[in-house]
């Protein structure tokens, strides 16, 4: 089994676009700081980073959407099995999810940290704050962001690889049909509740007890992302397993 | 110990590319895979590779299974004409993955290698000419040091002087520590020499599969005036003739009969496997 060389591969493929995330990120705050000197009181210029999670499940399910092909490629040409390469992804998707957790709750510190040494210039809060209105200042606050961050990125993550996985197997005809089909399907189906209230009565309740029961506090929140990236990543394998080279 | 295929086929769309196709690739052998363009050796390769999969029919390799098993395969390199390496990557770090996946990759030598033959380690490899990413895929072909090493198109793009040293080292290196090397090419002159079996592939089946030699002692080549060859190949299994004026040579199967009448003023040579191939496809 060739199940560690290729997470090494897949991790490799990763580290120089989280690098360069954190250092944007770091960077942006560094400027900012180095520009206190030159405020003045009626520059009313204020730095906030609440949310930075928000940022990063994007920046996840971005990196997620280019993991696939240049890997699965260079996987095969060293006769890697695609079962050892879906293996290694899974360790891969949570190595990646882990360190971004923990990037973005030592980037959300570090802002507040600096919120206090600056209030009128930085604040930080963390999205699980903002949504569960919990301390994340305290340790077990952080324990939980990181939690919260960790379970997020899986599940976005995981769409996004099935999605680059399924957009691989697809032919052209399948890519135009899914890739401008759903966005005008998603349009069609919104419009038509829009115009009749009778359905929204229905679907718009039912979207939002769904969200509510399935969101609605952090171990309800870790099922749901945990199904979600069972359900994407057991997708994955089925277009995953008979995918050839193009 | 050998590789061996029983009844692939394989079809993509309406095109049927491999026909249940049955072949085995014996240990420490020189093989060259022939067949014209399309005849399905790339198809054929990439199969026993599993970089596609067969739409019925089974790859073993070493009496295991050969699909889907990273233990069967990576006992096989393919070198094929696609490349299958990120375009962003340098030679330098291709070298470095191909030991962590192969742990016989023989970096040293690789990069012994990529001078000999001019190929810059900080190279990019979608800044590679052709015939430069033919010579970093032999490369690597040569020094991952494994049981079965499969080369599609070896020479792509390569000029003489780089064929030469290909084949000089290949030599070299199967003198020194013999392996199994399956040569897809259609220069076939050029590897005539080198390889020891041959496996001929027409429209997906397999034509001829038998040691160059006992392929070659099959059959004869017969020159001279057209109405003296005309007269002598009467009745004889010929699979094709050449004109050139009023001269001709026929390529006959079975064994020159020098004596007989017919056989006056012609002269008799071996068969020419180029020949062979070109009069065993062409129908």
């Amino acid at each position: 089994m060739k199940i560690y060389p290729s997470f090494r591969l897949q991790l490799q493929d990763h580290i120089p676009a989280v690098i360069i995330y954190y250092i944007v990120l770091i960077s942006m705050a560094l400027l900012s700081l180095a520009l206190i000197p030159f405020m003045t009181p009626n520059d009313n210029i204020h730095v906030t980073t609440n949310g930075v999670t928000v940022v990063t499940i994007i920046f996840a399910y971005v990196c997620s959407l280019c993991a696939f092909k240049d890997s699965f490629l260079l996987n095969i040409q060293h006769s890697v099995s695609r079962r050892t390469q879906f293996i290694a992804r899974l360790g891969t998707l949570g190595t990646v999810c882990a360190v971004l957790a923990l990037g973005d709750e030592l980037y959300t510190l570090l802002l507040t940290g600096l919120g206090r040494l600056f209030p009128t210039v930085f604040s930080g809060e963390s999205l699980y704050r903002m949504i569960y209105s919990y301390d994340g200042m305290s340790p077990k606050g952080s324990v939980f962001n990181i939690i919260f961050s960790f379970f997020s990125f899986l599940a976005v993550s995981s769409l996004g690889y099935l999605l680059t996985v399924l957009n691989y197997r697809l032919n052209k005809i399948g890519k135009v049909l899914f890739w401008a089909g759903t966005p005008i399907a998603v349009g069609l189906i919104a419009s038509y509740i829009s115009a009749h209230p009778s359905v929204a009565g229905i679907i718009i309740p039912f979207l939002t007890g769904l969200i509510w029961a399935l969101f609605s506090s952090l171990p309800r929140m870790i099922i749901s992302c945990t199904l979600l990236t069972v359900v994407f990543s057991g997708l994955t394998w089925l277009l995953m397993r008979r995918a050839g080279v193009k | 110990m050998s590789i061996e295929l029983a009844n692939i086929t394989k079809s993509f769309g309406q095109v049927q590319a491999l026909r249940g196709v049955s072949a085995v690739f014996h240990e420490e052998r020189i093989y060259g895979l022939l067949g014209r363009n399309g005849a399905g050796k790339s198809t054929l390769l990439n199969i026993l590779t599993g970089r596609i999969f067969p739409d019925s029919g089974t790859v073993t390799v070493d009496n295991e299974r050969g699909t889907e098993n990273d233990s069967a395969q990576s006992k096989i390199f393919l070198m094929s004409e696609t490349t299958l390496h990120p375009d962003f990557m340098r030679v330098s770090k291709a070298f470095h993955w191909a030991g962590i996946f192969y742990p016989g990759f023989d970096e040293g030598y690789a990069k012994g290698l990529a001078q000999e033959f001019g190929l810059s380690l900080k190279a990019k490899i979608s800044g590679l000419s052709t015939g430069y990413r033919s010579i970093f895929k032999l490369i690597l072909a040569l020094s991952v040091n494994v049981p079965y090493v499969l080369l599609d198109e070896p020479v792509l793009g390569l000029d003489a002087n780089h064929r030469e040293l290909f084949y000089k080292r290949l030599l070299e290196k199967y003198t020194a520590k013999p392996f199994t090397v399956v040569l897809s090419t259609h220069l076939i002159e050029e590897v005539a020499n080198l390889i020891e079996d041959v496996i001929i592939i027409k429209e997906g089946e397999v034509l001829r599969q038998e040691s160059r030699d006992e392929l070659l002692s099959g059959g004869y080549t017969v020159s001279g005036g057209s109405a003296a060859v005309e007269t002598y190949i009467q009745g004889k299994n010929v699979l094709g003739v050449d004109a050139l004026g009023g001269l001709r040579t026929a390529y006959v199967l079975g064994v020159p009969e020098r004596d007989s009448q017919s056989a006056k003023d012609l002269e008799f040579g071996p068969m020419d496997l180029q020949k062979l191939f070109i009069q065993l496809t062409n129908s």
